[in-house]
């Protein structure tokens, strides 16, 4: 380390003060405050206040009293409007992971294309910078609200959800996989331009095989995201765990609501641990 | 032979079978700065050029223009008879299959193994889907094959290539050059990120190489003794500049010294 003359000839024992270390500190403390205020403004916009909370409490208590036990039942009988949650729940698990897979399956190859077409590596600026900006476009969009509109659009039914997911992950894959292809090193595509490769064969060569590894991480995961998605699009009327949980709970059928509520929880935390486990193994 | 020449092109190249021809040469990243000014080098078919030179000097600029990877502000870069400075896209598209290059860090897929990556020497040559899909052909196996026996890798031909040393990935970016079957061989420091005892290896392998397909080698070396014993003419580069070019059993102390003397004066 070299040391200037004015720090080398001062006696004290304490390090040169630094400007930048003095507006580091600055700026935490700036940032500190702007969020606690920006706290306090949501606990009252929100009224979330412990006498909020006090006053629900009895109504909750007894919310949580008809929820509970859950309906295990098989049969069917007259006096239920719908069949026992169990029946259905073979069915509504299927539709809703039908819908997350299928609608992954789609986003994902849309996203491989225009992934490589954003990447800054790739392409010319003005082909990845109006298609980043597209991207981001797309995936403003919450895939309850893109529901919303395709149930508007197509009606009642699985297919709505297949494209709200399909749009949605589209758009975040395909942000996310640019960003790995451009992380990948310069170097091996430079050599095969230099052996003579054409564009896809370098794609293919070059970059896939640093990038597929993160690339298959991200769709794994964005797939466990859609599953959790999917299984909430039924409030807007696509079929699925959804539709069913909004149905019992419309018919003020609490316990079947838990039985669904409880199913759903499993089929999640199920495909979480291999989703884990695979992503692990890559 | 009268009517044979009326039909051949009437350039230099074809007249002194060089393989290479530089004339004129100005290579600038910047507006104000040359980082190579190279008035005239000629290459013959066949021999075995080292450029050495301090840091800076233009070394690798130099190797680049020769692969179409810089494009030079100014004059002719003529390599088998194409004008990489001004050739459309795909005559120097075309080039790169005669040319092979080899780099300080090795640009190898680290996570395919030794044969995929040699068999990367024959994408310029395999059908885009079959390759796409990893299909070749046997010839392209056969080809492969006997690569990676040249450089001596048959035991590990399955293993990936990030499990490899230093040495013996530069090994494996021979082997994809061999698979290109090239007239001309580059080697931007080829040894520059090896350890001694695999730097000369991989040199006589590349000498090897180089004599047993017939090809002309350049390279860039940072070890001017090195460069003496492999290289049968150096080129001597300073401040982008050549200041020397000979056979390299004529380059003495007192010629090196005059290459590298900035270098000695700035440390």
């Amino acid at each position: 380390m070299k040391m200037n003359e004015k720090t080398a000839s001062s006696s004290t024992n304490i390090p040169p003060s630094n400007p930048d270390r003095i507006r580091r500190r600055t700026g935490w403390l700036i940032l500190s405050a702007f969020v606690l205020a920006a706290l306090v403004w949501s606990v009252i916009g929100t009224e979330t206040t412990f006498a909020t909370f006090r006053r629900a409490w009895p109504n909750m208590n007894e919310f949580l009293h008809r929820m509970w036990p859950p309906d295990f039942t098989w049969e069917t009988s007259e006096a239920r409007p719908f069949s026992p949650p169990l029946r259905l729940a073979v069915l509504a698990v299927s539709v809703t992971l039908q819908i997350s897979l299928l609608g992954t399956a789609i986003g994902v190859a849309g996203a491989l294309v225009f992934g490589l077409l954003a990447a800054e590596n790739l392409t010319a600026h003005w082909v990845h910078h109006p298609l980043k900006v597209f991207l981001a476009l797309v995936r403003s969009l919450p895939i309850i609200l893109l529901a919303l509109l395709f149930v508007s659009a197509i009606g009642l039914g699985p297919m709505p959800g297949v494209l709200a997911v399909a749009v949605h992950s589209f758009g975040m894959l395909g942000k996310l996989y640019a960003e790995e292809f451009e992380t990948a090193a310069p170097g091996v595509w430079e050599a095969l331009d230099g052996a003579g490769a054409n564009w896809l064969q370098k794609v293919r060569y070059a970059l896939w095989p640093q990038a597929a590894r993160q690339i298959l991480s991200h769709t794994l995961f964005r797939f466990e995201m859609n599953l959790r998605e999917s299984a909430v699009l039924g409030l807007v009327g696509v079929a699925g765990l959804g539709l069913w949980i909004e149905n019992y709970r419309r018919a003020f059928d609490y316990r079947s609501v838990t039985t669904l509520v409880i199913i759903t929880m499993i089929l999640v935390l199920i495909v979480d641990q291999i989703v884990f486990y695979l992503r692990r193994r890559l | 032979m009268a009517n044979a020449d009326y039909f051949t092109p009437v350039n230099s190249v074809a007249m002194c079978k060089c393989m290479i021809q530089l004339e004129h040469l100005e290579v600038a990243y910047d507006q104000s700065r040359f980082v190579l000014t190279v008035e005239s080098l000629s290459i013959k078919s066949g021999e075995r050029v080292a450029i050495i030179g301090p840091s800076g000097a233009g070394k690798s600029t130099l190797l680049r223009c020769l692969k179409g990877f810089v494009q030079p502000r100014r004059g002719k870069v003529d390599v088998f008879g194409v004008n990489l400075a001004c050739s459309h896209q795909r005559a120097r598209k075309a080039m790169n299959q005669r040319v092979a290059m080899i780099y300080q860090q090795f640009n190898l897929i680290q996570r395919l193994s030794v044969l995929d990556n040699a068999l990367c020497g024959r994408l310029g040559r395999t059908h885009r889907w079959r390759s796409l899909l990893g299909w070749f052909t046997l010839d392209d196996l056969r080809m492969a094959w006997a690569a990676i026996v040249e450089v001596g890798l048959t035991e590990k031909v399955h293993q990936r290539v990030d499990s490899l040393s230093g040495g013996e990935q530069q090994r494996v970016a021979v082997a994809r050059a061999i698979t290109q079957e090239p007239e001309l061989i580059l080697a931007d420091e080829p040894i520059s990120s090896l350890d001694p005892a695999w730097a000369v290896d991989v040199l006589e392998l590349l000498i090897t190489v180089q004599r047993h397909h017939k090809a002309t080698l350049v390279m860039t070396l940072h070890q001017p003794d090195l460069a003496r014993r492999f290289a049968d003419r150096i080129v001597g580069l300073r401040n982008g500049r050549i200041v020397w070019d000979g056979p390299a059993n004529e380059v003495t102390d007192k010629i090196l010294e005059t290459i590298y003397e900035d270098e000695r004066k700035d440390s």
